[in-house]
């Protein structure tokens, strides 16, 4: 399995919290980053796009606020699945590397 | 509608049509108030996010029906003009007319066209396809082993541009319901347009050019004098016909099998350049190009071969 992109990432784990509709995952994916992503509607869309099409994420519902049409999404299992597979896969790496980092700072 | 929105919509229309509304409400949302256009790096954004959007869907469909529509015209027009290149090649053989240039005539590959699209026509489909890829790969021999003496030579340009686009009919109608699934989808006023110029196609290259007084360029026979020719008007005028028959931008299936025609036929519009020569600065790079165009057309079907194989592998696992 390949590795989710950094944006992908992020934006599986916003939803991961509960349904969002595109405005409050720009939001939540800049505050899981600390600020350091800031998610364009261009590339969410096309992210969101794909992720729908491969089922990792689906429509949970559609409202119309102030006259303009908000959609909501939420992860499928096959997403969160997906998602804990990436959060694994990332965490054993952090592990390795902070290990790795202790070792050559004791042998310093 | 404020100005702003105006605009965001006008670049919205980069995206299919179910992704506009919510797109509009986060762009209003998150542009900052007062501006009246969207940003250097918003509107940049915007473009890479409808390029990665449509490209994607695009490929997903490439097995489904709206493909298989537009790769059935694409099969009706490239049999359509392998039978006329027949037409012209019975004129060069009846009239032994001395022509410089003349691709060698490559019967095994043209003489069958005609049949493959009759046996279509009557719903004989997998003889007619058989018959198709049975004369375009039979000019692969041809092409190895007595062509050497014509490399890069105009002759060998030719020919190998007839070989590519018998692989893409032979392709198309493999991959398409078939021609009379495109007479069906072109109507009976484009039928009848098309008919029309292609007869009139037919009468101008069949017809015998003066001794001496015409060239090649790559399969059409040209001559010099086009502005006293009644050729030349004849077969602008049919070529205008077939192109507004063919043309249909108003469908899906329109928009795709108009793009594989024009990209299949492109080094036929590059020798009209006989007529009205390209700067020479530009004419090596148009040269070298318009090969891509029916390497286009073919890399779009295999990759739509590939996408329907899938699909049927998974549908029977």
């Amino acid at each position: 399995v390949k590795p989710l992109q950094e944006p992908t990432f992020l934006i599986l784990t916003a939803l991961a919290a509960g349904p969002q509709h595109g405005y409050g995952v720009i939001g939540d994916v800049e505050r899981i980053s600390d600020g350091r992503v800031r998610l364009r509607a261009g590339t969410l869309y096309a992210a969101l796009d794909r992720l729908t099409s491969d089922e990792l994420v689906e429509v949970e519902r559609e409202e119309v606020v102030d006259g303009r049409l908000r959609r909501y999404y939420r992860l499928t299992e096959p997403g969160a699945a997906r998602l804990a597979t990436e959060a694994e896969r990332l965490r054993r790496n952090a592990e390795t590397a902070t290990t790795r980092l202790r070792l050559a700072g004791g042998a310093a | 509608m404020s100005t702003l929105e105006t605009r965001l919509r006008r670049w919205l229309r980069l995206y299919p049509a179910d992704r506009r509304e919510e797109m509009l409400g986060v762009l209003l949302t998150t542009i900052e108030s007062g501006r009246e256009r969207p940003g250097f790096r918003d509107a940049a954004d915007l473009v890479a996010g409808a390029f990665r959007v449509r490209l994607r869907r695009e490929i997903r469909s490439l097995g489904g029906p709206v493909w298989r529509d537009a790769f059935a015209v694409l099969g009706l027009a490239t049999t359509v003009a392998l039978v006329a290149a027949l037409a012209a090649s019975f004129r060069d053989t009846a009239f032994t007319v001395a022509v410089p240039g003349t691709p060698a005539l490559i019967w095994p590959m043209w003489a069958p066209w005609l049949l493959v699209a009759a046996f279509d026509l009557l719903g004989l489909r997998r003889t007619s396809i058989g018959l198709a890829w049975a004369a375009a790969l039979s000019q692969v021999p041809w092409i190895a082993f007595t062509q050497f003496d014509a490399l890069a030579s105009d002759r060998l340009s030719a020919n190998v541009f007839w070989f590519v686009l018998a692989i893409i009919s032979a392709a198309a109608l493999s991959m398409s319901p078939g021609l009379r699934r495109a007479f069906a989808l072109l109507g009976r006023g484009r039928g009848v347009v098309l008919l029309t110029g292609l007869s009139g196609l037919t009468l101008a290259l069949g017809s015998v050019p003066a001794p001496g007084d015409a060239q090649w360029a790559d399969g059409l026979v040209l001559t010099r004098d086009w502005f006293h020719n009644p050729r030349w008007a004849l077969s602008v005028v049919s070529l205008l016909l077939v192109t507004a028959a063919y043309a249909r931008l108003g469908t899906a299936a329109g928009r795709r099998w108009t793009a594989l025609i024009v990209v299949s036929f492109v080094p036929i519009v590059w020798s009209a350049a006989i007529w009205t020569p390209p700067p020479a600065a530009l004419a090596p790079a148009l040269e070298a190009v318009s090969p891509l165009g029916p390497l286009t057309a073919l890399a779009v079907m295999g990759a739509a071969a590939t996408s329907l194989l899938r699909r049927r592998r998974r549908s029977t696992s």
